[in-house]
Order: structure tokens, then C-alpha cells, then sequence
């Protein structure tokens, strides 16, 4: 008798439910480990959600935003919040983004969206080899340099919101123009240490 | 001459799955990280809850865990399994979440650890659940880790600081806790 209900215990307890831990943990249990000295980050959706405004607004060409796309999933993949593989959602949005907001451009040919595709693919495999193998010193040499860039891009983004674009505002655009260039220089800085020549974006002082 | 041998904790065979996250973690690998953790989070994450019989305080000892986990790992010595040794360390971090609360073990005489429960034809896992979540902080705690989890009183004891004895009067009155909420709700004979 006893061994029967000792028995019918074990059964109940087996078919116990089993919840799920909710998604948000896993970054915050990253967010604990490594993070705690980047006072300039944001959260990831945030981080989307100023690159697509910077695209937007059209003060980021085509190409930059391409790195600042790339330089975003870096930062992502590299602090644990995406992995590679799950990011064709939200690259497919950005890209939808850049089509609408720059329509009419060239780079909207199918010829160029195609490049522009395939470039993405073959970044984010090769980006995701990279991080795969980086390990916890070069995360931590890369990270006040993330915590710089974020500190620009979000100096820049105040700059756009705070003071329209304005011809005769010469100061505003030259502390514009600088913030730009400090940020892209810090971007090159980031991709230099982490990534293959041929997968880093142009130097500041040599493009275009 | 002498004839004592010495007795050697044998290390642990892991599966090449889990050496392989293993090594990756170690080696401060993101990817393997995400996988241990993906590996273990809804069964910890279960774990808490019952423990802590709160999903905040659920979530707050799953950060608290799995941040020491990462970083205890090189810690880990192969001697039990990679599971085994991550839910020692979540049980820990759940337990302290209760005790920080406040939520403490009652004195209690020791008693005969053992308890027949007589489950009626109706008994489900959701009135268990549900009854489980009914008990006070220790009786549940013990009951969760002993009865679900499969610890022994000695590792309860050990894993909490408390004294076999408590743990076994613990699990006694989880039991006669369990044994009237069910009465009252008409399964239990």
C-alpha cells in the first residue's frame, strides 16, 4: 500500500508543468556579467531604433549605413544580445527602411539591393566567425570603445533632434561634421581590432 | 606496510555535447555560453519558481545563479554532472532569495520523516502544483528539492545549512500540509 502511493506521488510530480523562462532573462543575466561598466549603453531595441532614424532623416548614406548596421550587430553578437543566425528579422526591417527612405536612389536597383543583400549575408557569416572566436579579453578591450561610439552616435542624434539642419548654422554643422567623424573613426577603430582587412569599412580620412 | 586505500572520487564521463559547452564557456565563448544556458534555463527557471513560489523572485535568482555559474566554471570539477552542479548553485540562489526575504525555516522538533499520502483517483499534477504552492517557504523548499529534484536530507542539509533533522521535520510537515489542503479539496482520503 505504501509502495502504491509512493508510487502514484512519483507520477503526479512527473507530469508536473515545466514554465519557460522568459526571453528578456537571458540579457539580463548578460547585462550583470559584463556590462556594467558601459554607461553609455542602450538597449538593443533602442540601438534599431536610432540607426533607422538616422536613415530616416537621410543624414546617413548608404554606405555608412551599411557599417552602422554591421557595427550594430557586431556590438550585439559580441555582447551576447543576438546571436548570429537570428538576425535576418531585424536586417530585413533595416533594409525595407533604407529601400522606402531612399527611393528613387541607384542603390535601390535590383542589381545593388542584390549586392547590397549578399554583402549583408557574407558580413554577418564572416562577422559571426570573427566573434565566435574573440574571447573575453578582446570583448573587454572592444568595450570602452563601444561605450565611446554609443556616447557619439547618441551625441550626434542630439544634434539632429535639438537644432534642425540650417545653412547659415555653420557651427552646428562643423560640430556635426566632427561628432561624424569622430564616431566613424572609432567605428574603424572597433572593426580594425576585431576584423579582416577586407571586412572593414573605409577610413574616415580616406573616404569619398 | 600499509593497506589503506585511499578513496577517489572518480571524475565524472561527460557527453562530448556538453564538454564541448563546457570548453567554450570556459574559454569565455558567447556562443557557448547562450547554449549552456539555453541547455538548463526552463528546468532552473521551473526550479526557482517552485522554489520561490514567485516568477520575480524566479527571475531575480535565475540572473543571480546563472551569473555565478559563468562565473564559477572553472571552479567546476567533474565531479558530478555539468547539471548537477548548475542547479546545486541555482537552488542556492533561489534559497537566498527566500531567506533575504525573510521567509525563514520554522524551528521545529525533529519527527519521523516519512508520511503516507493516500492520493485519491482524481489527484492531477495542477491540484499538486497547486498545493505545492500552498506551503510555507521551508516546507516547500524541502519538499520541492527531496520529493521533485531527488536530493538526499544530507545534501539538503549541506546545500542550506540546516541540520538533517530539520530537513526531514521540514519534509514531514510539507507532507501533512499537502496531505490536509488536499482533504479539504476532496482528493486526498
Amino acid at each position: 500500500m505504501k509502495e502504491k502511493n509512493r508510487n502514484s506521488l512519483l507520477e503526479a510530480i512527473k507530469k508536473l508543468p515545466i514554465y519557460e523562462a522568459p526571453s528578456h532573462l537571458w540579457n539580463s543575466i548578460l547585462k550583470r556579467m559584463n556590462i556594467g561598466d558601459l554607461p553609455q549603453y542602450k538597449a538593443p531595441d533602442d540601438l534599431w531604433a536610432n540607426i533607422e532614424r538616422q536613415i530616416q532623416q537621410a543624414n546617413v548614406k548608404p554606405a555608412h549605413a551599411y557599417w552602422a548596421i554591421a557595427a550594430s550587430f557586431l556590438i550585439l553578437f559580441s555582447l551576447g544580445f543576438l546571436m548570429p543566425g537570428e538576425e535576418n528579422e531585424t536586417r530585413d526591417n533595416v533594409i525595407i527602411t533604407l529601400e522606402k527612405e531612399l527611393k528613387g536612389a541607384p542603390v535601390l536597383s535590383p542589381a545593388i539591393r542584390s549586392t547590397y543583400e549578399t554583402q549583408f549575408v557574407a558580413l554577418e557569416k564572416e562577422l559571426a566567425n570573427c566573434l565566435m572566436g574573440l574571447g573575453q579579453d578582446e570583448i573587454r578591450t572592444i568595450r570602452p570603445k563601444l561605450a565611446e561610439y554609443y556616447g557619439l552616435a547618441s551625441r550626434q542624434d542630439e544634434l539632429l533632434n535639438d537644432l534642425k539642419p540650417n545653412a547659415k548654422n555653420q557651427q552646428w554643422q562643423q560640430t556635426l561634421i566632427l561628432v561624424e567623424h569622430k564616431r566613424n573613426k572609432v567605428l574603424y577603430e572597433i572593426f580594425g581590432s576585431v576584423c579582416p582587412q577586407h571586412l572593414q569599412p573605409q577610413k574616415p580620412n580616406e573616404k569619398r | 606496510m600499509s593497506n589503506v586505500v585511499k578513496k577517489v572520487s572518480p571524475s565524472y564521463q561527460m557527453n562530448p555535447v556538453e564538454e564541448a559547452i563546457l570548453e567554450g564557456c570556459l574559454q569565455g565563448n558567447r556562443m557557448s555560453q547562450k547554449k549552456l544556458y539555453d541547455r538548463y534555463k526552463d528546468a532552473m527557471y521551473t526550479l526557482c519558481y517552485r522554489i520561490t513560489n514567485d516568477f520575480e523572485m524566479a527571475q531575480d535568482a535565475m540572473q543571480e545563479g546563472f551569473v555565478g555559474v559563468f562565473r564559477g566554471l572553472e571552479k567546476f570539477q567533474r565531479k558530478s554532472s555539468l547539471g548537477a552542479w548548475i542547479k546545486t548553485i541555482i537552488v542556492r540562489a533561489a534559497y537566498k532569495k527566500i531567506k533575504q526575504n525573510n521567509r525563514f525555516f520554522e524551528s521545529l522538533d525533529q519527527v519521523a520523516d516519512e508520511l503516507i499520502l493516500d492520493w485519491g483517483e482524481y489527484m492531477t499534477p495542477d491540484y499538486l502544483e497547486k498545493a505545492i504552492q500552498g506551503l510555507p517557504d521551508g516546507y516547500r523548499t524541502v519538499f520541492v528539492l527531496i520529493e521533485i529534484e531527488g536530493y538526499s536530507h544530507k545534501e539538503v542539509a549541506k546545500m542550506m545549512t540546516i541540520s538533517e533533522g530539520t530537513s526531514k521535520s521540514q519534509l514531514f510537515h510539507a507532507k501533512k500540509n499537502l496531505k490536509k489542503q488536499l482533504r479539504a479539496w476532496g482528493i486526498e482520503r
